[in-house]
């Protein structure tokens, strides 16, 4: 069976400097980059800040188009598609960022959010309400809240109904870019764990980008390492970590504090 | 000479209205800390918990713009430093207690040069003048690393990792006995993070000096403290030297929270969650704060505040159930 995504050789030059667009320094923010992700796992793009990991995921959604390189998520090629069809294309593939505060209107309650994406999706109007409440229970969010604006929920709270009106899409793949980067361990292990779980049940295929490594190789089926650009290593998540081959992959888990030991790390793969 | 040790005691700070029917927020509940002379003492804790007020008070920069009481007292050099005059306090401020905070671009002023900034420093608390002070400046610039030619250098020249370097040598350029540094690699990436604990940890032992570790991340606090404390809504609620509080957690707080932090040797497995989040200063429940999310919680915990009680060398907690539970590993 193929990969549910694919993605080759993706390439994205901006230009930097200079008052009129083409008068810029041409600058590679990725420079052929390739990678497949199996349905239902969970590919990890992990890399230090600046390394082009966002480019990467705004590239595949063509919310930046690419300069060249080719995407098949599903059946379907974005860098084909135009207007409506690229519309319907984005709603099956959702995007999840570290910025929850600006991912939410906080001028629109919960359910006005949420309903937004179902009636973009066609969701009749009086099946939408008990879709909403759907939703907002499999994110563990009481429904009885969603008349409350944004402002009455905590940071991992709205993560979860941004998730919540991700899902009301119904999508087959999820990018998620640093989705719990703000938020306290123990609110981040609550929102892991619910990701594992909506994958699970769901069967939902995740490209999931974070600069955490303890957090890549705990969710990640496999990994892709980037820097400067270029995935310098791509491979199973168990391999990649028991044995990197690229120098900066071992700088990069080298770099990692002293490990966390809590009661089952005596036979930790790298202490 | 032996530095300085930092001691805190029954330390209480509450945010106030002018409202009084509005609660006050109680950021800081009796808090009790050491740091004894020469050692790493890391306070960890989530958002909110009163880490960084903890620290803000010791420098006497908590408050300026808000209602704040505060209660207890911190000893140094034998002195209380909350009952210093603001001048007093001025004059150890940078100059024997220094503090390095998470974002450097916020502290460093835009539009002067590295070199100057860290002179200015020198200037103030030594009156040095400016060609005395450049001398002093470069071998500060190469305790952190960075090569001279960044005093002609604007902060906006430099990359993250090299701002906080430049601060870092802009808090030691005094010799400070004691330093408070916030969540000083936060927004750095991990090699960058590694380089820099790395340095401090140098630093700090070459100097001997005393410092307050504040962080929310365990790993980091574990590759460079001595002893840790763990707060929670305000207060200490297990303190230890490092390789016991790692190895012997006893809180069920403490606990959980090593537990819920992500490792690939738990892929496929899900995460330790503690339910809930943590309360805000105006609603901290009775009892024992923690209990609402505890999973252990009695009806004494939602009653009586927990004693802190000690447990092993340099080892206390606060928790009623300590002793009687048995296995907690899931």
């Amino acid at each position: 069976m193929s990969p549910f995504v694919e993605v080759h050789e993706l390439t994205k030059i901006y230009r930097r400097g200079g008052v009129f667009q083409w008068e810029g320094r041409k600058f590679r923010a990725i420079d052929r980059v390739s990678f497949s992700i199996e349905e239902h796992e969970v590919l990890g793009l992990v890399g230090e800040s600046g390394c082009g990991k966002t480019t990467v995921a705004r590239s595949i959604l063509c919310l930046d188009r690419p300069t060249s390189g080719s995407i098949r998520i599903g059946n379907s090629n974005p860098l084909e598609l135009r207007g409506a069809k690229l519309r319907g294309f984005r709603r099956s593939a959702q995007m999840i960022f570290q910025d929850v505060d600006r991912a939410l209107d906080p001028r629109l309650t919960v359910r006005r959010s949420i309903e937004e994406a179902l009636r973009s999706r066609g969701v009749a109007r009086e099946r939408r309400r008990e879709r909403i409440a759907e939703l907002l229970e499999l994110v563990g969010i009481s429904p009885d809240t969603m008349e409350h604006y944004p402002s009455s929920f905590s940071g991992g709270q709205r993560q979860r109904i941004v998730i919540a009106r991700a899902l009301a899409m119904e999508p087959k793949f999820l990018i998620l870019d640093e989705p719990v980067s703000n938020l306290d361990v123990s609110i981040q292990a609550q929102i892991v764990n619910l990701l594992m779980e909506l994958r699970r049940t769901l069967g939902l295929t995740y490209l999931f980008i974070s600069h955490d490594l303890n957090l890549i190789s705990y969710i990640s089926d496999s990994i892709a390492v980037m820097k400067d650009g270029v995935i310098v290593e791509h491979g199973a998540a168990e391999q990649l970590i028991r044995k990197p081959h690229h120098p900066y992959t071992r700088t990069l888990f080298s770099a990692i504090p002293e490990h966390v030991r809590g009661e089952e790390s005596s036979d930790s793969p790298r202490s | 000479m032996e530095q300085p040790g930092i001691f805190i005691r029954n330390l209480a700070v509450t945010f106030t209205s002018r409202d009084p029917s509005i609660p006050g927020g109680r950021a800081v509940r009796n808090v009790s800390i050491a740091i004894e002379p020469g050692k790493v003492h890391a306070l960890v804790g989530e958002s909110g918990s009163g880490k960084s007020v903890t620290a803000r008070t010791v420098l006497g920069i908590v408050g300026a713009d808000a209602r704040v009481e505060i209660q207890g007292s911190i000893d140094f050099r034998g002195r209380n430093l909350l009952e210093l005059s603001d001048d007093e306090l001025r004059s150890i401020r940078g100059k024997e207690i220094a503090m390095i905070f998470q974002e450097p671009s916020r502290y460093l002023n835009p539009s002067i040069t590295i070199g100057v900034q860290i002179g200015e420093v020198l200037e103030a608390h030594f009156g040095l003048s400016r060609r005395a002070s450049l001398e002093r400046v470069g071998e500060m610039l190469s305790a952190v690393e960075l090569p001279s030619r960044v005093a002609r250098r604007y902060p906006h020249e430099l990359s993250g990792g090299m701002k906080q370097r430049a601060m870092i040598a802009m808090a030691l350029v005094c010799n400070p006995s004691f330093v408070l540094a916030d969540e000083p690699t936060t927004s750095l990436d991990v090699t960058v993070q590694k380089q820099i604990l790395e340095l401090l940890a140098r630093l700090q032992a070459d100097s001997r000096m005393g410092m307050l570790f504040i962080s929310h991340d365990l790993a980091v606090v574990q590759s460079i403290a001595d002893h840790v404390s763990v707060m929670y809504a305000g207060r200490i609620v297990e303190s230890a030297p490092r390789d016991e509080l790692f190895a012997n957690p006893l809180h069920p707080y403490t606990r959980q929270l090593l537990l819920s932090v992500p490792r690939s040797e738990r892929r496929g497995l899900p995460l330790t969650v503690i339910p809930g989040r943590a309360p805000d200063a105006q609603n901290i429940p009775e009892g024992c704060a923690f209990h609402p999310r505890c999973r252990y919680a009695v009806d004494v915990c939602r009653r009586e505040m927990p004693a802190e009680l000690v447990y092993g060398p340099s080892h206390s907690a606060s928790c009623h159930m300590i002793g009687k539970l048995n296995g907690d590993s899931e």
